[in-house]
Parts: C-alpha cells; sequence; structure tokens
C-alpha cells in the first residue's frame, strides 16, 4: 500500500536523477530494494550474504547507467534486470569455487497420487533447489509476475525458450515437492 | 516438445505462486554501504570519501567474544535454538545444517602460541555466522583420543579410530541454519579449519517430532 505522505516512486527517480543526491538516493533505494532484495534472495537460493552483494552491485550500476535507462519499461524492470545479471555472473564465479560440489540431488519421480497441500517452507525449500536456470524463470515468472517477454529481455533469451524453461522448472519444482510430502510423511510415521 | 508452460502448470499444491512474493528486509547497514561505494565512485553529488562501514573492530573483536560466551552458554543447556533467543532474521525459509569438522591426515593443528590465533580464527567466523543469524549451535570435541565401535560376534569391536591423523576424527560440530545448499555451502566455506588442511561435511538435520519425556508420559505442550 502506497504511503500517501510519500512521493511516488517515479517521482523519487526523477527528483534523483536530476540532484544526483545522497538523500534523493537514499529515498530511491528505500522504494526499490525490498522488492530487490527478495528477488536477490531467492535467486541466491536464501544466501544473505550474496544477497547483500547482489543488491549493492545492482545499485552500483545502476546509478553509473542511469542516463541509458529510456524508461521504455518499468525502472524496477530494469533493476531487476540488471540483479538477474549480476546474479548469473556471481553463480559463474561461485560455481567454479565449488565445481567438485553437486548438492542437489534429484529424487526420483514418484506417482501423482493424492496432493495434500504443502507447507510454504517446503514451497520455498523447493525453489532453493531448483537449479539456477530454472529457478530464474519460474521465480521471475510464477513469482514475479513477469511476462515471457520480459523475461527473454531481462535473461537474454527467446521467448520460447523461457516457456521451456519454465514447463521443466515447474515439473522439477513438482518432484522436489513430492520428494518433500514423501520424506515428511515418513518422518511422521 | 516435452511441454511447456502452458501444458505444464505451476504445482496447485503449492499455493498460489503470487503469494510467495514478499518484500525482503535488507539488513540496515546494506544502505550506507551501498551509499558509501556510490559515494567512492564519485556518483553522488556532494560526497566524496566513504561513510562508516558496518561495525568498528573493536565492537566486532567484542562481538566474537561474547558470541563465544552465548555459544557455551547454548551448549551446556542443551539448546538447540539460537542462543541469542531470537528467530534467525532469514527472510527465506531456513533449514538446520550439520557442519561437521574432520581433521584428517592434511589438518594441521595449531601449536603452542598459534592456539590462540586460531581460537581466534573460528571465534570470527562465528561471530559472522551469528551477525547473519545462521548460528546456532557448536559443539566442541576432544581429539586426543576416540574410538570406533564396530558389530562383531560377542559384542562391538571397539578399536581407537577418531584420533587425530585418522581420515574419521572429527573435532566439533556447528549447527547452522540456511535456506538451501548453496547457503550452508557458502558458509561452510567460510570455515578457517579449510585453509587448515580440515575438512567439512555439510548435511541437513533432519526435522523430528520428539518431545520431552517427564515420568514415562510426553510432556504436554498446551
Amino acid at each position: 500500500m502506497p504511503n500517501p505522505a510519500e512521493p511516488p516512486a517515479a517521482a523519487l527517480l526523477t527528483r534523483f536523477r536530476a540532484s544526483r543526491s545522497e538523500a534523493d538516493f537514499r529515498a530511491l533505494y528505500r522504494a526499490h530494494t525490498p522488492r530487490l532484495y527478495g528477488l536477490a534472495l531467492r535467486l541466491a537460493g536464501g544466501s544473505r550474504r550474496r544477497s547483500d552483494e547482489l543488491v549493492q552491485e545492482t545499485w552500483v550500476r545502476a546509478v553509473e547507467r542511469l542516463d541509458r535507462f529510456a524508461a521504455r519499461s518499468r525502472f524496477e524492470t530494469w533493476l531487476a534486470g540488471i540483479l538477474v545479471n549480476c546474479h548469473r555472473e556471481s553463480a559463474r564465479r561461485w560455481a567454479k569455487r565449488l565445481l567438485q560440489f553437486d548438492p542437489v540431488r534429484q529424487p526420483e519421480p514418484v506417482e501423482p497420487a493424492a496432493v495434500p497441500p504443502v507447507a510454504r517452507i517446503d514451497v520455498e525449500r523447493a525453489l532453493a533447489d531448483l537449479p539456477a536456470g530454472y529457478r530464474e524463470v519460474v521465480v521471475l515468472h510464477d513469482v514475479e509476475g513477469y511476462t515471457h517477454r520480459e523475461i527473454g529481455e531481462l535473461l537474454g533469451i527467446e521467448e520460447g525458450t523461457s516457456k521451456s524453461q519454465l514447463a521443466r522448472g515447474r515439473t522439477r519444482l513438482r518432484r522436489l515437492l513430492d520428494g518433500s510430502r514423501k520424506t515428511n510423511r515418513g518422518e511422521r510415521a | 516438445m516435452s511441454g511447456d508452460s502452458e501444458t505444464t502448470p505451476w504445482p496447485p499444491e503449492a499455493g498460489p505462486p503470487a503469494d510467495l512474493r514478499r518484500d525482503a528486509v535488507p539488513p540496515a547497514e546494506l544502505e550506507d554501504r551501498v551509499v558509501s561505494e556510490l559515494a567512492s565512485r564519485g556518483l553522488l553529488a556532494g560526497r566524496a570519501g566513504p561513510v562508516r562501514r558496518g561495525p568498528r573492530p573493536l565492537h566486532l573483536a567484542r562481538a566474537a567474544v561474547a558470541a563465544l560466551v552465548l555459544q557455551a552458554a547454548g551448549f551446556t543447556a542443551g539448546r538447540l535454538v539460537p542462543a541469542g533467543g531470537g528467530a534467525p532474521p532469514a527472510a527465506a525459509a531456513a533449514d538446520s545444517w550439520a557442519l561437521v569438522l574432520f581433521e584428517g591426515p592434511e589438518f594441521v593443528p595449531a601449536r603452542g602460541p598459534e592456539l590462540g590465533a586460531r581460537y581466534d580464527e573460528y571465534s570470527r567466523w562465528v561471530a559472522e555466522a551469528r551477525r547473519r543469524g545462521q548460528f546456532v549451535d557448536g559443539i566442541d570435541l576432544a581429539t586426543e583420543a576416540g574410538w570406533l565401535l564396530s558389530p562383531a560376534p560377542g559384542g562391538p569391536a571397539v578399536t581407537a579410530a577418531t584420533a587425530p591423523g585418522t581420515a574419521t576424527a572429527v573435532s566439533g560440530v556447528f549447527l547452522i541454519t540456511a535456506a538451501g545448499p548453496e547457503a550452508a555451502l557458502e558458509l561452510a566455506a567460510e570455515l578457517p579449519h579449510l585453509a587448515h588442511g580440515g575438512r567439512v561435511g555439510v548435511q541437513r538435520v533432519l526435522p523430528t517430532d520428539s518431545r520431552p519425556v517427564v515420568d514415562g508420559e510426553p510432556e504436554s505442550t498446551g
């Protein structure tokens, strides 16, 4: 719910572009960072340290390139695109460090059965366990509400690729949730 | 094609995905860090120097000492909850993870005056994990001797197998919270143990429904 006492986000951007002052940047930062940080946490699999770095790097790049922002997309979409790119670069660096690890085990596929609702914690965990490529598309499309065209622009992929990645990501998510339910049932038995 | 997003819907049992979307509260100090970084790159008008970044070293040292005191208190009481008393501030759902510290043949133990510095290294890791809201508990295990029991006819066979230099030597276990394997591995990778040739096992802690038993009856919670 917007606070009527605060200027709308678009006005904050206009004001900062004109002044480049610390005070106006802080207002802009406070308007957009909670959403940005939520996205960073999901893309980074819940790592706060990496999320901090992602958000910091996103803002630095955004301010450096602010003159190039032509308002063809929403400012928050533009920011999300920068964050996704930062995440991809960071993930590549991280993958090099952890080449020997393959922590995400793929659970055995299970037959569809009665599907009771799963707890939100299980959904978050399953999202965190998705392979990075699937996680990006599933989070951006299903959780954040971006269209395939926007995701295509954000990730530099074709719309069709975004759609097929989403389908595969959802299938993998369902398997992870099924595995989680199976584990929970086993623990309670 | 094996499927597309129209024919493969979001799992309905997961609830509406938009319900998951929420803002997350960034750490308060992040704003200052970003402003400082922008200022240091000359990207803010009228700001040339960096603003204060995080706690001063003295505060960090105090935090490390305090963390160790809390760690000891938490362990003594047998608690497996954050010793600080509050819930971890992680926005994403967090699991508990065990970081098992092995002292195998490659491990280089600290000797004499190195002991204090080594202690400080691990203390700084504990303090940082606590600052991120991920530290739960730590268990220090004596390594001067250890034994392994194996099944054998007539009773378990006992061998000296967990002593220093053996592959099964375990010197401690840290319990942390992390939202997923990446976050758990990330924190584990920062353990000073690795720099000294030790190895770290990372395993998720499975939740249990066990409750304390009083006089043979499960303790009432309500």
